[in-house]
């Protein structure tokens, strides 16, 4: 049965613009570099090499120069968006779907989450960027293994926080007070505990992507998961890395910037996220 | 045969420590409530006032011992019968906002003990019913869509009092409900629950640490220490001619170190007191 009575909602976007421009920069930063990514016409195709036009410095011609191939870093810049943050993306999603009711479980009071969350410490104690790396390349460089990859990384985190809320949810008042009201079980779990845990699951969501661009960009930048010719930012900045020395700073510089930019945009959203959360309900 | 017949109820908590003792929070009690008739349960922090309450209403399981409810014995319904039960007795508890959830507008709290006990009335109905109950409590029908934190404490108690009593319990445990209230929004919920009792005849169990309160509010106080009712008496007899040497150290500390009295006395000086009585109930 729907809520008789509904709090309104309407006004939380336009709050979160006006108290968190960080945040609506980041967004909308995101969403630019997504939508060119995927729609706009580039100035060149990203993956066109020209050798009598290498290692161009930044200009009128090549708004951020060209890479020692020829090919126009700019184009590149963008295109690699479409790769690198659709496989953020994904992982994140995947990471979502095994780590909520894989967390909701862990939740429970008894022995059985007890020892789950034992060997998730054991689990994350081991260096997981390594695990990452050695499933990605023993599959054969596939990329549907950077995405099982991130959510390998992320899945505990997802699990541990589910449960560190609901467990301090669970001893609350008005779950106590559901109780005496005759409610179900899952009539608790659906209405009054999974809603109250929404804000910081989405805090989580926006730092896990910031986290899955970074871990897609060292795997490219170690030369597994995406790799050439299709554009991505941590294998310009491994192509870049080289040319540094000689003064061409524009081909990692301009990637590195990319991942920069986004890991702050989701953060920032992550930080806007968690202001509202806490002080609406609190 | 009384609403709520409590008898020979024993609870023990595992000791907090390794080691440690194991708590008797409850050592055989037995009390009865008749219908409208308010029975005050009084003791000090730790002599298990509260944790009969909780059993009362099969919040907590008990040891041993039975408590029946209009008949039903509760201590070993299964869940499901006493999931239905529950529509019968309701709670109120001491701390207005945790008791409710922060996420759902007023109304939907309210009209929940109706949605899960009376789905067949639907929509509509619920939606009027919780209409009059609220303004039964003294809450604006405007309020129905805020969210808990935006109403002040004493309507935050005024939509427990709703929930609680929108499906027509029988039974009501109040678990200090007025003491993290103001002094004169207080009255005004003892008022509003002195009120609904002659209006629908329920039973309450008043959990309390404060004299005053009681005295005014109860028919009958029982007087806790140590897990055991040391003493229970109509509450006029209990105030003039008090029988158990626990009970005088009581009602002695009510008469000349009262904790409020004393914070009033140093409030002069510190400029509390101004601010408590000034801070009144925006309804």
């Amino acid at each position: 049965m729907p809520d008789v009575f509904a709090a309104p909602k309407g006004r939380q976007f336009r709050l979160l613009v006006k108290e968190h421009p960080g945040a609506t920069m980041g967004v909308s930063f995101i969403a630019l570099l997504l939508l060119a990514s995927l729609v706009a016409p580039l100035p060149y195709d990203p993956t066109a090499t020209d050798g009598s036009s290498s290692l161009l410095a930044p200009g009128a011609q090549h708004w951020f120069g060209t890479d020692g191939a020829g090919a126009d870093v700019f184009s590149r810049v963008i295109a690699a968006a479409r790769i690198d943050l659709s496989l953020a993306l994904a992982g994140t999603l995947l990471s979502l779907g095994l780590g909520l009711p894989l967390g909701l479980m862990a939740s429970g009071k008894g022995k059985g989450s007890e020892w789950l969350v034992r060997a998730l410490d054991a689990f994350q104690a081991f260096p997981l960027l390594i695990l990452a790396l050695a499933l990605v390349s023993l599959s054969g460089n596939k990329l549907y293994m950077v995405v099982v990859a991130i959510a390998l990384i992320n899945v505990p985190r997802y699990i541990r926080l589910m449960r560190s809320e609901i467990l301090s949810l669970r001893e609350s008042r008005f779950i106590e007070a559901a109780i005496a009201m005759g409610a179900s079980t899952s009539r608790v779990t659906f209405k009054h505990l999974l809603p109250n845990v929404w804000g910081i699951v989405l805090v989580q969501t926006s730092l896990t992507i910031a986290n899955a661009i970074v871990v897609i960009a060292s795997l490219s930048f170690l030369g597994v998961g995406v790799s050439a010719p299709t554009p991505s930012w941590g294998g310009m900045i491994r192509d870049g890395a080289g040319n540094m020395a000689s003064g061409e700073w524009w081909i990692a510089g301009f990637a590195g910037l990319a991942v920069l930019l986004c890991v702050l945009a989701f953060n920032q959203l992550a930080d806007a996220i968690g202001d509202r959360t806490a002080r609406t309900y609190r | 045969m009384s609403l709520v017949e409590i008898t020979d109820v024993v609870k023990t908590f595992a000791a907090r420590q390794r080691g440690g003792d194991p708590v008797r929070a409850l050592r055989g009690v037995s009390l009865q409530v008749n219908e409208g008739e308010t029975v005050a349960i009084i003791g000090e922090s730790g002599s298990g006032k509260s944790t009969l309450g909780k059993a009362a209403l099969r919040l907590i399981d008990v040891d041993s011992g039975s408590i029946r409810i209009d008949g039903d014995e509760i201590t070993t319904l299964e869940t499901r019968a006493l999931r239905a039960k529950r529509a019968d007795m309701q709670v109120v508890f001491q701390e207005p906002f945790e008791s409710l959830n922060p996420r759902l507008a007023i109304g939907a709290i309210i009209a929940e003990p109706l949605q899960i006990h009376r789905p067949e009335l639907g929509t509509t109905e619920i939606r009027k019913q919780v209409l009059q109950v609220m303004d039964k409590v003294g809450l604006p029908a405007a309020q129905a869509s805020r969210l808990p934190g935006e109403l002040s404490g004493g309507q935050q108690q005024r939509v427990g009092i709703a929930r609680a009593i929108i499906s027509r319990p029988r039974f009501l445990v109040l678990d200090e409900p007025t003491s993290s209230l103001d002094l004169s929004i207080r009255a005004q919920v003892l008022a509003l629950l002195a009120e609904l009792q002659e209006e629908s005849r329920m039973a309450y169990l008043f959990v309390s640490h404060d004299m005053h309160t009681v005295e005014w509010i109860s028919d009958r106080i029982a007087v806790m220490y140590l897990g055991e009712i040391v003493e229970t008496a109509p509450t006029r007899q209990l105030f003039d001619n008090p029988g158990h040497a626990y009970t005088r150290t009581l009602l002695s500390a009510r008469l000349s170190a009262d904790p409020r009295e004393r914070h009033a006395y140093k409030a002069f000086a510190g400029d509390t007191t101004v601010r408590q009585v000034s801070t009144g109930d925006a309804s």
